[in-house]
């Protein structure tokens, strides 16, 4: 996690938060926890699907469908075949989610089966709530994040800034992040602070869950713009 | 010369806010709406090029200036009653009858959206009546996450607002002129036709306006209630902003915006100032 915050051999941030996106299910709605990708697509979802509106997100979830390996790399015939298949879901997704509360309150009102690309912030509120959900693992993998603090070079005091970011990471503070909004910590001290339930739900102490998934990397400038253009011209077209 | 030094003394404070807040952003957006020229260095009109080059933008363009004068016509056509009764039924409890007009304004907007998620949402209270009064076999979903749902919370949100241009308008009519209406043996509807709507139509023609105008820029509503089929020509700009980080073609899309707009504000105005002179 921390190898994404180095740029030419230079730490420039530290990690501090980490998560998934994977597909979030009622499970009293959908009688099978989807195991790919590719179940997104499944007719039986028709309608009852939520997708978050960012276009690397259904960029990924589209290219590890097709099955391509690495969705950071893709070559200008397979984003031709991602944005055919970004096309092909559109009619499974009922609506847009913009944060987990929101997809959570989606999926507790039942208008939602299926969130797409859930975080796990969402399926931890929802369990909180007493809901039949699971987290899908599916089998190309989750794809998974990290955000972090950097200091600008301009900062003022980096002394103070170090010591904002010393209290962030801290395992107490970390603890209570993780009970109250169901992410990882980047810091892993903050695990045996934390509420057992989340962590073991999570299964944030194991860090196989990390290296099974596919992280986030760093786009270009005109790979976005690609991603952009090809999701807006998907809903564009609806 | 002291009024016209007064006047420029009055005048100034609001030129300057609109100079600083509004001009100059105005302006800035327009350099950045040039930048990115050929090879992507100095300005040029590269990104106008795409816009036009692309018929996406232009259809989404003109889908969601349909929507908005959809929006506008069906929020003046509710206000017009309310704004009516207010006038010549409200009597002494005119303000506050304006007072519960507004009220719906003291409440955050997001919640208002949000209870209009409860109400349309496949659990929601709409659906169950249609259900209880056998219209429908199962909950109709499309209520909710589609364009009819944005068209609902913005007419919804619109209408008290629509209403005070209006009832502006019809206040200011001159009693006298539909006592004399009756006298010449206008029936009630006639007087109305031929009388109160002429006269209030300057404000018909700005509460139009009013709703329009935002209703074209919106994006908040679509995201929420609006789902893959109900998305407005604000959220491209905000894509372009927010998730392509390409400021320029934003701004440029911005700008086309303005096109739709300043054209539909100047006829308004026009027929609004016509239709006053022929009263």
């Amino acid at each position: 996690m921390a190898d994404l915050g180095r740029f030419d051999g230079k730490q420039y941030f530290v990690p501090w938060d980490w998560g998934f996106d994977s597909i979030l299910v009622r499970t009293d709605k959908v009688a099978q926890v989807p195991t790919s990708w590719a179940d997104l697509w499944n007719p039986a979802y028709k309608g009852k699907l939520s997708m978050s509106d960012m276009p690397d997100y259904n960029h990924a979830a589209a290219a590890l469908a097709l099955g391509f390996k690495d969705p950071w790399n893709t070559t200008p015939e397979q984003n031709a075949q991602i944005k055919a298949k970004m096309a092909a879901l559109q009619p499974n997704i009922l609506a847009f989610w913009g944060d987990g509360t929101e997809l959570a309150q989606q999926i507790s009102s039942g208008d939602v089966w299926v969130g797409g690309n859930a975080w796990p912030d969402a399926y931890t509120l929802l369990v909180q709530e007493g809901l039949p959900v699971a987290y899908a693992k599916p089998k190309e993998g989750r794809l998974s994040w990290v955000c972090g603090y950097g200091i600008s070079a301009k900062a003022k005091d980096v002394d103070l800034a170090h010591a904002y970011i010393d209290a962030m990471i801290a395992p107490k503070a970390m603890a209570a992040f993780i009970d109250e909004f169901g992410f990882g910590a980047a810091n892993f001290d903050a695990l045996p602070l934390a509420d057992a339930e989340t962590v073991a739900r999570l299964e944030l102490d194991d860090p196989k869950v990390i290296d099974d998934s596919i992280f986030y990397a760093p786009l270009t400038e005109a790979q976005r713009d690609a991603m952009v253009a090809a999701w807006d011209d998907v809903k564009a077209d609806q | 010369m002291k009024s016209a030094r007064t006047v420029m003394w009055l005048a100034l404070p609001p030129a300057l806010w609109l100079t600083a807040f509004f001009l100059m952003p105005m302006a800035g957006m327009l350099l950045t709406s040039l930048q990115g020229g050929e090879g992507g260095a100095g300005l040029g009109l590269a990104q106008y090029r795409a816009l036009l080059g692309s018929p996406r933008y232009l259809r989404e363009l003109g889908q969601t200036s349909l929507v908005s004068a959809v929006v506008a016509g069906l929020s003046v056509l509710f206000a017009y009653p309310l704004a009516w009764f207010l006038a010549f039924r409200g009597g002494q409890r005119r303000a506050l009858l304006l007072l519960i007009l507004m009220a719906p304004g003291w409440v955050s907007y997001l919640l208002r959206v949000f209870a209009w998620k409860l109400m349309l949402g496949t659990g929601g209270a709409l659906n169950q009546v249609l259900l209880t009064l056998g219209l429908l076999r199962e909950p109709a979903p499309w209520l909710l996450y589609s364009m009819s749902a944005v068209v609902a919370v913005l007419v919804y949100v619109w209408i008290p607002f629509a209403a005070l241009p209006i009832f502006a308008a019809l206040e200011r009519i001159d009693r006298s002129l539909l006592e004399a209406a009756a006298d010449l043996g206008a029936r009630p509807w006639q007087a109305f036709r031929h009388v109160t709507l002429p006269l209030s139509l300057p404000g018909v023609s700005a509460a139009f306006c009013l709703v329009f105008i935002p209703t074209l820029g919106e994006y908040v509503t679509p995201l929420l209630v609006g789902g893959p089929r109900g998305q407005l020509f604000g959220n491209l700009v905000q894509s372009q902003f927010q998730k392509a980080m390409n400021w320029p073609l934003g701004a440029a899309m911005s700008l086309m915006m303005l096109l739709v707009a300043v054209p539909v504000m100047l006829l308004l105005a026009r027929l609004g100032r016509l239709d006053l002179g022929e009263g």
